[in-house]
C-alpha cells in the first residue's frame, strides 16, 4: 500500500467515523433541556462523540495492517482513549466558546457576524485537538500525538466553519452538523496521514512477498518486526520469521537495528548482523522478507 | 348619597395613587451579567441598579423585591448581595448636541446673536468641563460624540481628559444644511458603540431636546426613534443622564429618556445640582445589587434574562442577555428515526474497508526499476519457462530490459540467466552491486536489489505460499 493509499484510507475511516457519530449526537442534542447543568450535557456529549469517533479511529491502523487481533484492539484503546479525549475536548471547548463569545457579545453586530462562527469553530477545534490527541495517545507515539493535534485542530476549525456557514446558507438544514463531524473525521485522519508521513524521519519498504510495497513509517521510539500482529510491521505470510524477530530503536537521529535472537538472522546487505546503525538504501532481510531502508 | 361621595372620593384617591406611582416609579437596571461561572457551576450573577425618578439610587432593597426570570421562566435566587462596591471604572460617553437651535439662546428668543455667551453650546461645554474635573479616578474612561445631521468630532474612549477638552473647544458651528438634529439616532449609535465595552457605561447626552431629524438622511438609513433608542439603552444596561440646554418644554423627552434608562435629568441653569452628576452616577454603582441564580438548559445563543422590580406601588422590569452557544448548536426540533440507519450504514462500511487486504496477488516473476525520481515504476515480467533462458538489462536498445533517462547506466550492464526456476545474475562488463554489495554474480532472491547507475531495479520471483514456522525451512527463495 502506498503512502497516498494510507492516507485516502485514514481519510475515509474518518469520514465514516464522523457518520456513526452524528446520529448519536443528535440524540444528546435533542436532549439537552434534560441535562440539568451545562457542564453534563457538555461532559455526556464528550462521551458520545469521543466513543464512537475513538473507536473508529482506533480501527484505522488494523485496517491498514488488514490485522483482525490490531482492529480488536484498536477498538479497546480508541475507546477509552475517545472517551476521554471527548470529555475534556467538549468542557475545554465549551468554556473557548463562552470566552469568545462573550466577548464578541459585547461587539458590534458587525463584527459579531464573523465572531460568532469563529467562536464556534474555536469550539469544534479544541473539541478536534483532544480526539486528534486521543488518537495519538492510543499509538502511545510522541509524534503521532503531535500529529493528532494539528489534524484535529484544522479539522475541527474547518468543520466547525462548514456547520456555521450551511447554516448561514441554508438555515434549519439539518445536516449541518454531520457534514460538520464528516470534514473534522476526514481531516483528522487525512492530517494524522500527511503528517505521520512528513513527520516520519525514515521508513522501511517492503520489496518483496504479498504485503510488497507497503511502506512502513518509522514513527515510534522502538519498532518492532515479525511475525506476531501485536508487531508494528508485522510479517505475518512470510516464512523464516520469528513472533518478534528485530526490534529498530529511535537514537536521536540515528535509527539502530536489532536482531531479537532469531533462528535464521537479519541480513544487512547479505551480511549477517546483531547490532547495526542503519544507513539510507541498506537492504534489510528478514527472514524471507526484505525491506529498503529509507532514511530522510 | 354618603355612598356616592365615598365612591367618588375612592375614585379620586385611585387616580392620585396611580398618577402619582407613574410620576415617581423606579427604574430597574441591569447593568451587568457574569456568565463565567455557567460552566462550572451553572450560576449566572446578575447586577441591577435601582434608581428613583431623580437617578438616586434605592438602597435597603430585599431579595423579595425582584423576580428574575430566564426565558419567561421564574428562576430562584440563590443568593442576594448589597453594597457590593465594585471598584471598576466607568465607560462616560459625552454626547453633545451641535445642531443649529445649539445656536440660541435658553429661551429660544433670541436666535440670531453673536454672543456666544447666551449660546446654548457654550452652556454646554461649560458644563462638560467641570464635569471633567470631577472624574479623578483613573480606571474612568470618557469618549466624545458631537452631532447634528451626523456624528462628528469623535473621541474614542480615553484617560485623557486634555483629548476631550481640546476637542470640545474645537466643535464649530455647523452650516445651513447640516443643522439638522438626529438626536434619537444618534443616541441609539452611541449605545451601540458602547457595546464593545464592559463594565459599567453611561452616556452624558447634552441636547435642548430637540429632534429634527432630515429625511432620508444617509446617514441614518434604519431609523429607530426615541422608543428604539431607549429599548436599546435598557437592554445594554447603560444609562443616559440628560442635560437640557432649554429652559421651554424640549425637556420633556429627555426627562422621559433619563428615567427610563435609570439615569436622571438636569438643566445646565442649575449648576448646583449638576456638580452632583458624576457624584450621582457613582454612588448608583456603589449601590447595585448582585444576584446569583441558576441558569436553565433551554437551547439558546442569547439567554434573555428578565428581572421585575416591585416596590411599593412601583414596579419595573429590565431585560437583557447573556451568551449562552454551545458547541454544536440547538438539537432537532424533531428526531427523525431514520438518522440511525446512517448507523449499520456505517458500520458496514467500515467493514468492508476491513475486509480489503492489500496483497499483492501477482505470482509470476518480475522486475520493478524504479528510476533515480524514485517516483516512476515499470514493472517487467519475466519468463517463466522450464527450459534454460537468459535476459540482458542495460541502456541499450538492445537489451531485453531498456532503461533510458540515465546517463550513468552502460549499455550493457547485467544478464540475468533462468534455469530450473533459479535466476541467476551476472554482471556483463566488471562486478554488480546486489543489495548494497558488489558482486561477480548471484542466486536472486525475491526482493534483491540490483543497483544499476542511479537506477534500481527489484527482483520479486512472486508469492509463494506460507509456511507458518520459523522452524520449518521454507522452499529455497
Amino acid at each position: 500500500m502506498s503512502l497516498t493509499t494510507r492516507i485516502v484510507f485514514f481519510g475515509l475511516i474518518g469520514i465514516l467515523a464522523g457518520i456513526l457519530t452524528w446520529p448519536f449526537a443528535e440524540l444528546v442534542l435533542y436532549y439537552q433541556t434534560a441535562f440539568p447543568t451545562l457542564l453534563m450535557f457538555n461532559i455526556a456529549l464528550g462521551i458520545t462523540v469521543g466513543l464512537f469517533m475513538g473507536a473508529c479511529f482506533g480501527t484505522s491502523e488494523g485496517i491498514i495492517a488488514a490485522s483482525k487481533v490490531k482492529i480488536r484492539t484498536g477498538i479497546a484503546s480508541g475507546v477509552i482513549a475517545g472517551i476521554i479525549g471527548g470529555i475534556i475536548g467538549f468542557v475545554a471547548g465549551q468554556a473557548a466558546l463562552l470566552f469568545l463569545g462573550t466577548t464578541f457579545f459585547h461587539s458590534t453586530y458587525g463584527f459579531q457576524k464573523i465572531g460568532f462562527p469563529v467562536s464556534k469553530a474555536v469550539g469544534w477545534a479544541t473539541f478536534g485537538m483532544c480526539a486528534g490527541m486521543a488518537h495519538g495517545i492510543r499509538s502511545r507515539s510522541g509524534s503521532k500525538i503531535r500529529n493528532g493535534i494539528i489534524g484535529g485542530f484544522i479539522g475541527g476549525f474547518l468543520g466547525g466553519l462548514a456547520v456555521e456557514y450551511i447554516k448561514v446558507l441554508s438555515p434549519g438544514n439539518v445536516y449541518a452538523r454531520l457534514v460538520g463531524l464528516m470534514v473534522l473525521g476526514l481531516l483528522i485522519g487525512i492530517f494524522y496521514g500527511i503528517i505521520e508521513n512528513k513527520l516520519a524521519k525514515a521508513s522501511l519498504l517492503l520489496l518483496n512477498g504479498k504485503c510488497k510495497d507497503r511502506e512502513f513509517l518509522l514513527t515510534q521510539r522502538l519498532t518492532n518486526i515479525g511475525r506476531s500482529p501485536k508487531t508494528e510491521v508485522g510479517l505475518s505470510g512470510y516464512n523464516n520469521v520469528a513472533d518478534v524477530h528485530t526490534m529498530i530503536k529511535k537514537e536521536k537521529d540515528d535509527f539502530v537495528l536489532t536482531d531479537a535472537g532469531s533462528k535464521t538472522g537479519t541480513l544487512i546487505n547479505d551480511d549477517k548482523t546483531g547490532r547495526v546503525k542503519l544507513k539510507n538504501g541498506d537492504v534489510i532481510r528478514i527472514g524471507d522478507a526484505q525491506f529498503l531502508f529509507r532514511k530522510k | 348619597m354618603i355612598k356616592k361621595y365615598l365612591v367618588l372620593f375612592c375614585f379620586i384617591l385611585l387616580t392620585l395613587l396611580l398618577f402619582f406611582s407613574g410620576a415617581f416609579s423606579d427604574t430597574v437596571r441591569i447593568s451587568q451579567i457574569d456568565n463565567s461561572f455557567l460552566l462550572i457551576n451553572q450560576r449566572v450573577k446578575v447586577y441591577l441598579g435601582v434608581t428613583d425618578q431623580k437617578g438616586n439610587p434605592i438602597k435597603n432593597l430585599e431579595k423579595d423585591n425582584f423576580t428574575l426570570y430566564e426565558f419567561d421562566k421564574q428562576r430562584e435566587i440563590l443568593s442576594f448581595e448589597r453594597g457590593i462596591n465594585i471598584n471598576q471604572g466607568i465607560n462616560l460617553l459625552l454626547v453633545i448636541d451641535n445642531s443649529g437651535s445649539m445656536y440660541w439662546d435658553g429661551s429660544g428668543k433670541i436666535k440670531n446673536s453673536a454672543d456666544e455667551k447666551i449660546w446654548r453650546i457654550t452652556h454646554a461645554k461649560d458644563a462638560v468641563l467641570s464635569l471633567l474635573n470631577e472624574i479623578k479616578n483613573p480606571l474612568d474612561r470618557v469618549g466624545l460624540i458631537s452631532f447634528n445631521v451626523k456624528l462628528d468630532s469623535k473621541v474614542k474612549m480615553t484617560n485623557e481628559k486634555v483629548e476631550i477638552a481640546r476637542v470640545l473647544k474645537n466643535i464649530k458651528r455647523p452650516e445651513a444644511e447640516e443643522a439638522y438634529t438626529e438626536l434619537y439616532e444618534t443616541l441609539y449609535q452611541s449605545v451601540d458603540y458602547l457595546r464593545a465595552f464592559r463594565g459599567r457605561k453611561v452616556i452624558i447626552l447634552l441636547s435642548d431636546g430637540q429632534n429634527f431629524p432630515q429625511e432620508e438622511n444617509p446617514h441614518f438609513p434604519t431609523r429607530y426613534g426615541m422608543d428604539g433608542a431607549v429599548e436599546y439603552a435598557q437592554q445594554e444596561g447603560t444609562s443616559v443622564f440628560t442635560i437640557g440646554l432649554s429652559r421651554k418644554a424640549d425637556r420633556k423627552n429627555l426627562k422621559q429618556i433619563a428615567e427610563e434608562t435609570g439615569g436622571a435629568y438636569f438643566s445646565v441653569y442649575d449648576p448646583e445640582l449638576l456638580r452632583n452628576l458624576y457624584k450621582l452616577i457613582r454612588e448608583q454603582i456603589l449601590n447595585e445589587y448582585l444576584v446569583t441564580y441558576s441558569a436553565g438548559m433551554a437551547p439558546a445563543e442569547k439567554t434573555p434574562v428578565k428581572v421585575i422590580y416591585r416596590n411599593d406601588e412601583a414596579q419595573d422590569e429590565a431585560e437583557r442577555f447573556y451568551f449562552s452557544g454551545t458547541i454544536f448548536g440547538f438539537g432537532q426540533e424533531k428526531i427523525n428515526y431514520l438518522i440511525f440507519i446512517l448507523i449499520p450504514v456505517s458500520l458496514g462500511l467500515l467493514w468492508v474497508l476491513s475486509l480489503i487486504k492489500f496483497e499483492q496477488k501477482k505470482e509470476t516473476p518480475n522486475l520493478t526499476v524504479r528510476t533515480s525520481a524514485g517516483r516512476k515504476t515499470i514493472v517487467h515480467s519475466l519468463p517463466v519457462t522450464s527450459v534454460e533462458s537468459e535476459m540482458t538489462i542495460g541502456g541499450s536498445g538492445h537489451s531485453d530490459l531498456t532503461i533510458t533517462g540515465d546517463t550513468r547506466i552502460k549499455m550493457n550492464e547485467a544478464k540475468i540467466v533462468q534455469k530450473k526456476g533459479a535466476y541467476t545474475i551476472t554482471g556483463v562488463k566488471g562486478p554488480i552491486i546486489v543489495n548494497n554489495k558488489s558482486v561477480r554474480t548471484k542466486v536472486l532472491r525475491s526482493g534483491d536489489l540490483i543497483q544499476v547507475g542511479n537506477t534500481t531495479v527489484v527482483f520479486d520471483k512472486g508469492v509463494t505460499r506460507a509456511v507458518n514456522k520459523e522452524s520449518k525451512p521454507g522452499p529455497p527463495a
